[in-house]
């Protein structure tokens, strides 16, 4: 309990202050910008592997596709991380 | 060793940072500039002994040249851009090659890829860029069958018409349309496939460098933290082989956007 009431406070201590405020805000930057890109890149992925099952004739092209479609998504994800080294 | 711990300092953007050391005619020549020759003398010995003495039964060499070369044609080209696409296989290529190289030296020694720096990648992504909208303006030419001192121009004009105003849209919604399509397919492209490049090698770098730092600092460490620094070593290895595996596929993204954005811009109708 003791533990858990100093950690409380080291948390409170380093969210009222500006330094701690800033380590907060990048973590929460990159955190929050992973979400998105992570369900596009989901969603992306398993139609693919569906459409792959469904027509495997055409697996080659669908992987092409997909991977334009990595490229494109992931890049969201990455602005996340240029933001944490930026502010 | 408390003075072992103070001395750890956290991965970040000052480690792609490097000092002069010399100048050529009042450049700065850093170790970044030295691994871009390197590379380029790499991915030139690569093809000149691979291709040195072509022979019907291909070497091992050889038959990797062949192997890439023809996994860009056959995978990207033909499939993205046609068969109208294939005077850009020495270009797509040696750029595929290069950033392969490139990018290969960040989980191999010695761990400098020039691609974690922003400036390379963008002059080859603005180089794209101009091939691109080149071609876009020369197909528009040919198609239109435009002749005479305005030819340039009006195909230009046609274009930008095919690029940013998107058939069949009411008018109302071309005045917010017309200005995205024009920023995101003009402008922020080349931007857009340097930083994924970048920003890829960059963070996996970084995640090498922290991880390794890591078992430094375990081992450095506490008695009884010693023998658990096999762990985040395990973890580097496991992280070594995906750097392979985002250096192969950030090549391979690279180009293939390449040539969809060559693509979209030699369609001569929207």
């Amino acid at each position: 309990m003791a533990g858990i009431v100093h950690l409380a406070g080291a948390l409170l201590a380093a969210t009222t202050t500006g330094d701690g405020l800033t380590s907060v805000a990048k973590a929460l930057v990159f955190g929050l910008a992973t979400i998105g890109p992570t369900v596009g890149l989901g969603i992306v992925i398993g139609k693919a592997i569906e459409a792959m099952a469904r027509q495997p004739e055409y697996a080659g092209t669908v992987r092409t596709y997909m991977f334009i479609g990595i490229g494109l998504i992931e890049l969201y994800a990455l602005i996340g991380f240029a933001l944490y080294w930026i502010t | 060793m408390p003075g072992v711990i103070a001395a750890f300092e956290k991965p970040g953007t000052q480690d792609f940072v490097w000092p002069t050391i010399f100048k050529v005619f009042g450049f700065p020549v850093n170790w970044v500039i030295v691994m871009a020759f390197v590379t380029l003398a790499v991915v030139m010995a690569f093809f000149y002994l691979g291709l040195r003495k072509p022979k019907t039964v291909p070497g091992r060499l050889q038959l990797l040249v062949e192997m890439g070369v023809g996994f860009v044609r056959d995978t990207i080209i033909m499939e993205v851009i046609g068969p109208e696409g294939l005077k850009y296989l020495p270009l797509l290529s040696s750029m595929f090659f290069f950033f392969l190289f490139a990018n290969l030296f960040s989980p191999f020694p010695p761990n400098t890829s020039i691609d974690t720096r922003l400036a390379f990648p963008l002059v080859f992504a603005l180089f794209i860029w101009g091939t691109y909208n080149v071609a876009g303006v020369r197909a528009q030419k040919h198609h239109a069958g435009l002749h005479g001192p305005f030819a340039y121009p009006r195909a230009i004009g046609k274009y930008l018409k095919v690029q940013c105003v998107p058939s069949g849209a009411p008018v109302p919604i071309l005045v917010l349309l017309v200005p995205t399509e024009f920023f995101s397919n003009i402008i922020v492209r080349p931007f857009s496939l340097a930083l994924r490049l970048f920003l890829n090698m960059m963070a996996g770098h970084m995640i090498l460098a922290l991880i390794f730092g890591v078992t430094m600092l375990m081992i450095d460490g506490a008695a009884l933290l010693k023998p658990f620094a096999v762990l985040p070593l395990a973890l580097g290895m496991v992280w070594i082989l995906v750097e392979i595996f985002v250096a192969l596929l950030q090549a391979f993204i690279f180009v293939i956007l390449s040539s969809t954005y060559i693509a979209s811009a030699i369609s001569t109708e929207h």
